[in-house]
């Protein structure tokens, strides 16, 4: 073979070679990676209670000492830990300075609303006791509320629930300017606020 | 056997052991793995509360977590939800599942009292059971959750990993 040949050979074996060794180096630069499916979701504040939309009491002809007691199961569904007040936005009618509220939480093994069967107070008795009157101009809103956690903790957690036992009773005392007299339908509100 | 002929025969084992080795290091550097190498498909069922309707377990306690699953996979689970309303309920549960990754894929049927609720993709139970679970005030019932990939599935299922929440949708019985 002649020395040009030969020369020319090597050159085409060094040049092949060194084309598959560029194609790796190359293929090394351009490799990739991922990281794929970032997403962020906003947690939720939920609370509901089990009354079916029905009002928890509705008296007539009430007498004085007459009293009514009525259960309401509070669940808290959100996500977030939160804190809960008890408050109404009802403006109360002149019967209700006659009108002692007490507000006691409590468990029930099997809740149906309204009834309180079964229902167990919690060892720290009432949240509010005071005339209906009171409750309205006192608690009537978020800032003021009644605040109340499940048993002994701090916070409200998802599917916790508290059953709230809620007594109405006219006073025996009621004057007669009473007879008569209503309350007017109010509303019992539980707010949730995250923490 | 000749000098040249020996020579030949040498090479040609030595040329065959070494294909033989750098197969043999080939086949043991690849990854482990069974199935082919197939990640499974996990669901995880719970049951949200409302208010009107108790579950137990409620979330966040799973009342179904299915584990690996593959093509003929099956995973039950049971909850029960009770009444705490004074009226009469029809009760449908609708699914919110947290992605769209096994919608199609996933089938799932849920019965109580000897009824079937629902039986179909989980894309369809996001419409909600078809039939309702009637209770009557204070009443609790259980509920039975199978959920499956059908064995002739061959592929839409790998890695995908899905939380369900089986949410009550009410109506008030007159």
């Amino acid at each position: 073979m002649k020395t040009t040949t030969k020369v020319l050979l090597t050159a085409l074996c060094v040049g092949a070679l060194g084309s598959l060794a560029a194609m790796g180096v190359f293929g090394a630069f351009s490799s990739t990676t991922t990281n794929a499916g970032n997403t962020i979701t906003a947690g939720t504040v939920s609370i509901a209670d089990n009354d079916a939309g029905a009002a928890m009491y509705s008296i007539s002809n009430a007498k004085p000492g007459e009293s009514v007691s009525k259960c309401i199961k509070v669940t808290y569904t959100g996500s977030l830990d939160a804190d809960v007040h008890i408050y109404t936005t009802s403006t109360i009618g002149a019967l209700g300075q006659y009108v002692e509220l007490t507000i006691t939480p409590g468990t029930q093994t099997t809740p149906t609303f309204p009834s309180c069967t079964g229902f167990v107070a919690d060892s720290g008795g009432a949240l509010y006791s005071g005339t209906l009157a009171n409750f309205g101009t006192a608690k009537n809103s978020y800032a003021n509320g009644v605040v109340d956690y499940p048993g002994t903790g701090t916070k409200w957690a998802a599917s916790e629930s508290v059953v709230y036992q809620v007594t109405a009773t006219l006073q025996s005392s009621a004057p007669e300017a009473a007879q008569g007299a209503t309350t007017g339908a109010h509303t019992f509100t539980w707010e949730a606020r995250n923490q | 056997m000749s000098t040249s002929a020996t020579d030949r025969f040498t090479r040609a084992i030595g040329a065959a052991i070494g294909l033989a080795l750098v197969a043999a290091l080939i086949v043991a550097a690849r990854p482990a793995g069974g199935h082919g190498g197939v990640l499974p498909a996990s669901l995880r069922f719970t049951a949200s509360l409302d208010g009107a309707v108790a579950a137990e377990p409620a979330a966040p306690k799973p009342l179904l977590s299915s584990g690996p699953m593959r093509p003929g996979s099956h995973a039950r689970g049971n909850f029960t939800l009770s009444n705490q309303t004074g009226e009469a309920l029809a009760v449908r549960l609708r699914a919110k599942p947290s992605s769209t990754a096994l919608d199609g894929t996933a089938q799932v049927r849920l019965d109580s009292r000897g009824v079937v609720l629902s039986e179909g993709t989980l894309q369809v139970l996001r419409q909600g059971t078809t039939e309702a679970l009637r209770l009557a005030p204070g009443a609790a019932a259980p509920v039975h959750v199978v959920a499956w990939i059908p064995a002739e599935v061959e592929t839409g299922y790998e890695g995908r990993d899905v939380a369900v929440a089986l949410e009550p949708v009410e109506e008030t019985l007159p």
